[in-house]
């Protein structure tokens, strides 16, 4: 019994760590200006699970890096640029 | 009285065109556009990114006239492509014309579409005033630009814009500018042979 609560406990640490944190990145669509980059920025710090915003032009992309222990999902992201007048795309190299 | 309206006919106001007419959401704009025959400030705050409220004052350099306006500028339609973006504004606004001791009610409807990617922009705009008692009086805006050198968000970015006004019973006129833009301010600098040095500005914050 002790040994499957520690299994099952060690089981939801890592998914956990694996799930929050650290940094992610995406596409975005229609990015051409500063003002563009300013509203996205903005709009992803108010979120608490965010701690800094990375946005490139050239790129077209956004890379959020999550506290500890936080994250948003893909489709939270979505709905966030959606609002801030933006589309999430696929990441293209 | 009759030389009120010749002044508003011969001198007009020209529509603000110089920038987003909304922004992201939450965010307070204040821009203000000035040269030897006008001045325009207006301060909006960004309801949403597709709404954006707000005041604006207008005045006549040639004979002091001044308009104070409340004005609403909603985006009804954003194309979002991979290398660019298409957007289509409407504003409306209402309020006071005012010239010596003569105040009269104003209401000011404008389109204005654009496209622009990080290297090209262009705008076209349609203004319609009417002033209470006075027939209603068009104006159209034109602009051009292109960045010689595609800059980040933390970049100072210089774009180059030729701009076209064309107000009913004046001549066209043409002014070009060299905007400057860095994080969330924005200011341009031009001349044109008749409305001489041009400083227009903008802040988000």
């Amino acid at each position: 019994m002790l040994k499957k609560m520690i299994f099952v406990m060690v089981g939801v640490l890592v998914s956990v760590s694996a799930w929050a944190g650290g940094v992610k990145t995406y596409g975005v669509e229609g990015m051409v200006c500063a003002f563009c980059t300013q509203g996205i920025e903005k709009s992803f710090l108010k979120e608490p699970q965010v701690q800094a915003v990375e946005v490139s032009l050239e790129k077209k992309r956004m890379s959020l890096t999550f506290k500890d222990g936080q994250a948003l999902t893909d489709a939270q992201v979505a709905e966030i640029l959606k609002k801030a007048g933006y589309k999430m795309t696929a990441l293209k190299e | 009285m009759v030389k009120v309206l010749a002044l508003v006919f011969l001198f007009g106001f020209s529509p603000q065109v110089f920038a987003h007419p909304t922004s992201f959401e939450g965010a307070r704009i204040l821009m203000s556009e000035n040269n030897s025959e006008e001045t325009r400030t207006q301060l909006l705050y960004s309801y949403r990114y597709w709404l954006a409220f707000g005041v604006e004052h207008q005045t006549l350099a040639e004979d002091g006239s001044e308009m104070k306006i409340a004005r609403v500028n909603t985006l009804l339609n954003r194309w979002l492509m991979e290398d660019s973006q298409a957007n289509i504004y409407l504003g409306l606004a209402a309020g006071q014309y005012q010239h010596l001791h003569h105040q009269k009610d104003v209401q000011v409807v404008d389109v204005q579409v654009d496209w622009e990617s990080r290297k090209y922009y262009v705008m076209l705009m349609e203004s319609l005033k009417k002033i209470d008692g006075l027939d209603e009086q068009g104006a159209s805006l034109q602009r051009l630009g292109f960045a010689p050198y595609l800059g980040e968000f933390k970049d100072l970015n210089i774009w180059y814009i030729l701009e076209r006004k064309k107000q009913e019973a004046r001549p066209e006129s043409f002014v070009q500018y060299l905007r400057f833009y860095h994080r969330n301010v924005l200011w341009e600098v031009g001349y044109g042979p008749r409305s001489g040095s041009n400083f227009n500005f903008m802040i988000h914050f």
